[in-house]
């Protein structure tokens, strides 16, 4: 089952860099970025990064680290909650629209991938719950990072 | 007079059926209380005994003004689990918000100690005991002059020199912003003087709390905060019968914690003023100097400290720390033996295999030096293993 999966992502990759490298097109907003650039994470992995420094802080007493953690999971709550809003409005844009169906397909699949890990995030982060949180978090990395692979403009 | 155990059993039935459903409901205890803390086992070997006594903790616990001048040459070996600490929390709802009521102790009091030959007495010590209530804080914590999150991971119980940490009994007020958050605290008085002779008085009848102001801006890039203190420094006749003289200083103090790369991350303290003495460094240096006809003289010291953790993997990381501390002594006043000046380097590895358990080994270097030129040097290297619960 874990090959099979596994192969699944190596063929949606080849086939959606056929596409890419075969379009000379920039995917762009109408702001001149790029398509995924619209999707970023920097705010989320500094969020992260605050809470994992957290748990090795020495001097806080259980209190104040209750208080600073509840500060930070509502930040990732609302940053996961405007990842999963942006990446859902992607692809009513003109651009998005003007793509080969190929490229739609292979784009929309990443989409629907990331919206459901930010929905985990989401729901992981308003429950509290740390380690679903990390592995929440491990797989929007990969998902990013797959995708900025495959979309991102140099 | 026998009776039916059938008519007993329909009696308690029927009285169950009888209760109202709220009582016999789950029920839900608004009460939470909550129970933790740490084992900390540490083994440290220091190139100069410092502790002398059984009773002292400064072979134990860095302790600048304890670096032996001249130097002793005699090192030592020691073990301790005293800075393990227990905690607990009790949250209870109060109205529309609840108000929560930490405490926490660890094993450092010395005052029971043994001598340590077939039983080592780790007597425990009350670290903190506060009540929180929406934007208030009352009891006995950090000071609000501190920004906790400058302070560095590192083994050494108490710190760089020119570290901020100490905690007393306060009352603080803090609204929280969308940038950060402002402090405003009253904290316990407690004056300490250099006499003329050199040693070091304490008159205990302060009678205007110490006065803080603090704001703090936090962004993902981490805080910085910035505090304001005004003392008033009471001598209150204890030199000299009648002459009660007193005085009003300030300081401020500027740090922060900024992340870099990754984990990556520069913590930092400055601070200067001219009645820091007992916040910095742990009194290394007192708030004032007392003439023989019970005249007070502010100290000016200026003190800080200099952190850069990097993140070697997720779990290993290593931390240099540069702290230093220096005061301003009217040696027309106070001997030439008084403290001047002192400095503290250390650096370490951690490794957390996982995130409850710290293993890691330390190198510190003090150093210290008196107003007529003399000093002394300490080295110590500390394994510590920490485990959280």
């Amino acid at each position: 089952m874990r090959y099979y999966k596994s192969f699944l992502k190596l063929a949606l990759i080849l086939s959606t860099s056929t596409v890419l490298f075969a379009n000379d097109d920039a995917i762009k907003l109408e702001t001149g970025k790029t398509l995924l650039e619209a999707i970023h994470n920097d705010e989320i992995r500094s969020i992260m990064r605050q809470l994992n420094t957290l748990a090795y802080e020495r001097e806080y007493t259980e209190l104040e680290l209750r208080k600073l953690n509840k500060r930070q999971v509502k930040l990732l709550v609302k940053e996961a909650a405007a990842l999963a809003d942006t990446t859902a409005n992607l692809t009513n844009i003109t651009s998005f629209k003007n793509l080969d169906d190929e490229t739609q397909l292979a784009f929309n699949a990443m989409v629907n991938q990331l919206q459901n890990i930010s929905e985990e995030l989401r729901n992981a982060t308003e429950n509290n719950h740390q380690d679903e949180i990390d592995t929440a978090y491990i797989k929007l990395q990969e998902t990013c990072n797959t995708c900025h692979t495959l979309f991102r403009e140099e | 007079m026998n009776i039916n155990p059938l008519f007993t059993r329909s009696i308690f039935i029927i009285a169950l059926l009888l209760i109202p459903p709220t009582v016999i409901a789950e029920h839900t205890n608004p009460i939470h209380l909550s129970l933790g803390g740490r084992l900390k086992i540490d083994g440290i070997y220091n190139t100069d005994s410092v502790g002398g006594i059984r009773t002292s903790k400064s072979d134990l616990a860095f302790s600048p003004g304890s670096i032996p001048v001249p130097e002793t040459d005699r090192n030592s070996f020691d073990a301790n689990l005293r800075e393990s600490r227990v905690w607990a929390t009790l949250t209870l709802p109060l109205g529309d918000d609840s108000l929560a009521t930490y405490v926490e102790f660890d094993f450092f009091d010395t005052k029971k100690d043994s001598l340590g030959r077939t039983h080592v007495a780790n007597e425990p010590r009350m670290r903190h005991l506060y009540s929180t209530f929406k934007n208030l804080t009352i009891g006995k914590t950090y000071t609000t002059f501190a920004n906790l999150s400058a302070y560095p991971e590192i083994n050494d119980a108490n710190g760089p020199v020119g570290n901020l940490i100490i905690r007393h009994e306060l009352i603080s007020y803090n609204t929280s912003l969308s940038w950060g958050e402002t402090f405003l605290a009253l904290e316990k008085g407690e004056s300490t003087f250099t006499s003329s002779t050199g040693s070091s008085l304490q008159i205990n009848d302060d009678q205007i709390p110490d006065i803080i102001a603090k704001v703090k801006f936090s962004e993902t890039w981490g805080n910085i905060s910035a505090a304001f203190m005004l003392r008033e420094i009471n001598a209150d006749n204890r030199i000299m019968h009648g002459v009660n003289d007193r005085k009003w200083g300030a300081a401020f103090s500027a740090s922060g914690k900024i992340y870099f790369l990754k984990q990556d991350n520069l913590r930092f303290t400055i601070s200067y003023g001219n009645v820091l003495g007992k916040y910095v460094s742990f009194n290394a240096f007192n708030d004032a100097v007392i003439d023989n006809n019970g005249q007070i003289n502010l100290t000016e010291i200026i003190g800080g400290h200099l952190a850069y953790q990097h993140w070697w993997t997720s779990t290993l990381r290593s931390s240099l720390v540069i702290g230093a501390g220096y005061a301003d002594q009217d040696t027309r006043i106070v001997p030439v033996t008084v403290n001047k000046l002192f400095t503290s380097t250390h650096l370490n590895l951690l490794w957390s295999p996982i995130r409850k358990l710290t293993l890691g080994t330390e190198w510190l270097h003090g150093y210290r030096k008196l107003e007529n030129g003399n000093d002394g040097h300490l080295d110590r290297i500390q394994f510590s293993v920490v485990y959280k619960f």
